[in-house]
């Protein structure tokens, strides 16, 4: 009768472990939702790299790239809440890459300039 | 957890549940625990970093007073917004997943409000130079200050005794090509009025890329500039001279290292 208890209270430790990985509510963010998003925020990079960004933004066009890679991850796993944050942190990076731009140009025509480096 | 200190995890687990039951019965409390596992890393979220670095970032943008004025507000109000509550959710929520979120949203939107602000800045500054120096010149008429107007209409800097500008190529060239943009055009006008009113002076255009396999791709585009400034200001090919360079060494711009592909301007015998 003892071993019995000890057996069952472990089946059902382990039945929490294995629940504890799946959210016992629905996600708010549907995958073709998600799916879109990281369409359209791959499409913008691409459209950023071709554009020069990685000349002038190379840490975030970085940090977009791994994000969106999280995102699809978090997709694949059914985990579309998660995916959906990714995706929009990934996407709030444009405007910074597109300020960054626009202080560069500034910078050289309206600013101090850039200094030929010294060799 | 690395897969040797899981093994040795489950080892001791067995021989844990093996001291109270039947090995029978561990062995298929091991398989299950193992089965319950998932198969694949978690994300890790850092919320306490990425809070700690916005406030920092927030700090260092507060303490720069001179760049206040030029703070673009929507931004401000929404980093402000994203920072409070990243923290509500790290503090009260214990959300972690949240709280990253929204601790890197209110990060970017106060880098973002950064560059603004200096791009504000020097634009401003820009505008005010202008009109000190064109009043002088509007006073007093003379060939000298037309030279002076020239220079700083242009975008040549003085440097190390010599005039010299480092422009990124995609703001002169059109993507994929070896034509001026507007912008392009707008600033070899002004180089090239400066060298015209200089008979004395004399312009170097080198083409500086990271990628050595882009060489010939900047060598068309040096030469661009040399006949627009040829056909345009009439400028002699004897007082040109056009170079090419590959160089993968990195410059900095404020915090950040860059090498994008470049022109780099210099102009000699001003006086």
């Amino acid at each position: 009768m003892k071993y019995l208890y000890i057996t069952y209270s472990m089946f059902v430790i382990i039945c929490c472990i294995f629940i504890s990985h799946h959210p016992l509510y629905a996600d708010r963010h549907s995958s073709v939702e998600v799916s879109q998003l990281i369409q359209e925020v791959t499409e913008r990079l691409e459209n950023a790299r071709q554009a020069g960004a990685e000349d002038y933004a190379r840490d975030e066009v970085l940090k977009v790239t791994k994000l969106i890679q999280r995102s699809s991850q978090l997709l694949s796993r059914n985990e579309q809440d998660k995916a959906y944050y990714e995706i929009i942190k990934a996407r709030g990076f444009f405007q910074l890459i597109e300020a960054r731009r626009k202080y560069i140009e500034a910078l050289c025509i309206a600013g101090d300039g850039l200094y030929i480096p010294e060799n | 957890m690395t897969g040797s200190k899981k093994v040795n995890t489950v080892i001791i687990l067995y021989k844990m549940i093996e001291f109270v039951v039947q090995r029978r019965i561990a062995t298929a409390l091991i398989v299950l625990i193992i089965i319950s596992t998932p198969g694949y890393t978690e994300i890790q979220y850092e919320p306490e970093k990425e809070i700690a670095e916005a406030k920092k970032y927030f700090t260092m943008v507060e303490k720069q007073r001179d760049l206040q004025p030029f703070f673009p507000h929507r931004q401000y109000y929404n980093a402000k917004v994203y920072f409070d509550t990243a923290k509500y959710q790290l503090d009260e929520e214990r959300n972690n997943t949240l709280a990253s979120f929204y601790a890197v949203l209110a990060l970017v939107e106060l880098k973002t409000m950064h560059m603004i602000a200096m791009t504000r800045q020097m634009e401003s500054k820009k505008l005010l130079y202008e009109r000190d120096q064109y009043k002088s010149i509007a006073d007093s008429g003379t060939v000298r200050n037309r030279r002076k107007a020239a220079i700083t209409g242009s975008i040549l800097k003085r440097h190390n005794g010599r005039y010299t500008c480092v422009i990124p190529e995609y703001i002169i060239f059109k993507k994929n090509s070896d034509e001026l943009t507007t912008a392009g055009i707008d600033i070899f006008n002004t180089i090239g009025m400066v060298i015209y009113l200089n008979p004395a002076s004399r312009i170097s255009i080198k083409g500086v890329t990271g990628n050595s396999s882009k060489i010939p791709d900047i060598l068309g585009k040096t030469k661009t500039i040399a006949n627009f400034l040829h056909k345009e200001k009439r400028i002699g090919t004897n007082r040109m001279i056009s170079s090419t360079e590959a160089n993968e060494k990195d410059f900095s711009i404020g915090t950040e290292k860059n090498n994008f592909d470049r022109i780099e301007i210099i102009v000699t015998g001003i006086r």
